[in-house]
């Protein structure tokens, strides 16, 4: 059962939302050596559970998400709940605080469980990076669930959950649902509120959803959209009706195609598979139309120097004094303090980024790197601009490869970053983007296509996705570490 | 291009407060020696005409300047590592 046939089925009485709650919980205890789970929730999730029970009891009429037990990313706040974001820097947080993704999910009568593993502060593509240690995909527990909305990915694979949030800041919820074979969504930059959530790269980040099939996702995403005036990004805007979206038929839809994402370093299994997809739009009554996105091949170096620019700003509120951990050094002095308990509390990467950061944006540097690089974001910006003056949405693989083995890349930050070369564009470029699986590999191995519409262009992605869906015929298979049971 | 040494790092971790332990200077040269490189490559794009881009942009819409409900103190106070009299407690910061 999917996400809608979970919520209709509360709604109706014949589940509870205690019942699915526990059931939720049980099978993360089960799978724990998925490390997909930091903290599960659960006191809060059995008296958020109870709620919608006696809600439905006393016959008020529940909302979208009734009863839906969905898994968070820990990078978004939960009051009373432990938050850490993956970081030793924050062990032991304890949010005074709920994100508003969290209320609009209750508001909606959904049971927020399951904190989901994370790589450190959101900054990583494998999910390598957590403090609390890796999680491996479900579909082969030797191999990275991508990252950094890892946790969220493997539990929506490992069906802990039909549902979750991740964050999405240059490909964190796409690059993971396309290596576990879920959907993910990053929004329109601003479509979603980030109040309560981590922050990382402040231009970039967005909360998004991550569903077991493309109308769940739909579901959970009108849910969480529209505008709250605690984050001053967030767009004021009417929120479509994404579920009628992916009811829709496709005929006369122009669909994108640039030749930048399918060159060198496109794994050829993924390259097939993705060209299958595109024949089937064909069938299904879409125009293919080639077009050209010339920054694309700048789009990493861009983003590393933006992001990480400002990351090193955000992340200097993690000093020891108002939240997390603390150490010292030396004389103890308020600098000794800081610096211990930053070198103590940050990871590697983190550490790779705020000094990356740090550079970028230090005098003598600063013209040539950081603002050079919000020049070509803006040319990147032009880019897609141009596109989607003859294209409705543009179609690619989410990532070059399918899953990549843990540990393969470890070493190699650059390898790494170059990784994301497929999903950073529309990040930099705010605009919206999904990834749904279509055919896996020979091996198995699921692959995700990458939808970019124009901004606010959220319903031609649900259309075309659930296209898609339809033609690839993913949305029933489980992964071989999946719990498969029945959520009754 | 900019030269990645050990005296840089140590200049960037001061910078960014980061007490780096002498054996973490060694790789993090390595990986921003390789990252710094690679991201100089921007220097190669066409900017020129970016300026009336960049104009174009709508600009963030400002919040109203007005006085809000708040955290209660306690509850703000309550994650803290040290506090003293109602505030954070924080090391001396003389030298």
């Amino acid at each position: 059962m999917h996400l809608v046939d979970l919520a209709e089925r509360v709604r109706d009485g014949s589940l509870s939302a205690v019942g699915l709650a526990e059931r939720a919980l049980a099978r993360a205890a089960a799978r724990a050596d998925l490390g997909a789970v930091l903290e599960p929730g659960r006191e809060r999730a059995l008296e958020a559970a109870r709620r919608v029970d006696d809600k439905r009891a006393r016959g008020e009429r529940l909302g979208r998400l009734a009863g839906v037990p969905i898994a968070i990313k820990d990078a978004l706040c939960t009051r009373g709940v432990t938050t850490t974001a993956g970081s030793k820097i924050l062990e032991g947080w304890v949010p005074p605080y709920d994100a508003h993704v969290v209320e609009r999910l209750e508001a909606e009568d959904a049971v927020v469980c399951l904190k989901t593993n994370m790589d450190e502060l959101a900054m990583g593509s494998s999910n390598e990076n957590s403090a609390y240690g890796l999680v491996k995909n479900p579909w082969d527990t030797a191999r990275a669930p991508g990252g950094s909305s890892g946790g969220s990915a493997a539990a929506v694979a490992a069906r802990l959950v039909v549902g979750a949030l991740g964050s999405d800041t240059g490909g964190s919820v796409r690059q993971p649902a396309a290596f576990t074979g879920v959907v993910g969504v990053k929004p329109t930059y601003g479509r979603v509120s980030r109040f309560g959530l981590i922050a990382f790269a402040s231009s970039l980040d967005q909360v998004g959803p991550m569903a077991t099939d493309v109308r769940g996702a739909a579901r959970l995403l009108a849910a969480i959209a529209g505008h709250d005036p605690r984050d001053s990004t967030s767009l004021d805007a009417p929120v479509d009706d994404y579920e009628a979206a992916c009811e829709r038929p496709m005929q006369n839809t122009r669909v994108g195609v640039p030749a930048e994402y399918f060159g060198d370093g496109l794994d050829a299994d993924v390259r097939a598979s993705v060209e299958r997809a595109l024949a089937r739009l064909v069938e299904a009554g879409a125009t293919l139309v080639p077009i050209e996105l010339p920054h694309t091949r700048h789009a990493v170096a861009t983003y590393y120097v933006v992001a990480t620019a400002e990351a090193s700003s955000n992340l200097s509120r993690f000093d020891g004094v108002r939240y997390g951990q603390r150490r010292t050094r030396g004389r103890g002095t308020l600098a000794d303090m800081y610096g211990a308990t930053r070198d103590v509390g940050f990871g590697r990467e983190v550490k790779r980024r705020i000094l990356l950061g740090t550079f970028v944006l230090s005098a003598g540097y600063y013209d040539a790197y950081y603002g050079k690089a919000q020049a070509v974001r803006a040319l990147v910006r032009r880019d897609f601009e141009r596109a989607f003056e003859r294209v409705d949405v543009i179609a690619s693989p989410t990532a070059p490869t399918a899953a990549f083995a843990l540990g393969e890349k470890t070493h190699d930050p650059l390898a790494m970053y170059l990784g994301d070369v497929y999903t950073l564009p529309a990040s930099l470029a705010g605009l919206p983007a999904l990834s749904v699986p279509v055919e896996p590999t020979p091996s198995g191995l699921p692959v995700g296509l990458q939808l970019v519409g124009p901004r606010l262009g959220e319903p031609a992605l649900f259309t075309v996705a659930a296209a898609c869906e339809r033609a690839a015929g993913q949305r029933d298979r489980l992964a071989p570490h999946a719990e498969a049971g029945p959520w009754t | 291009m900019a030269t990645i040494d050990d005296a840089e790092i140590g200049r960037l971790a001061r910078l960014a407060n980061i007490a780096l332990a002498d054996e973490e200077v060694a790789p993090l040269r390595a990986d921003l020696e390789r990252i710094v490189g690679y991201v100089t490559s921007l220097s190669e794009v066409d900017t020129t005409e970016v300026a009336s881009l960049a104009a174009a942009r709508v600009a963030t819409p400002l919040a109203e300047d007005a006085p809000r409900p708040s955290l209660p103190r306690e509850a703000a106070l309550a994650a803290a590592p040290a506090t003293t009299e109602g505030g954070f407690a924080v090391p001396h910061c003389g030298e």
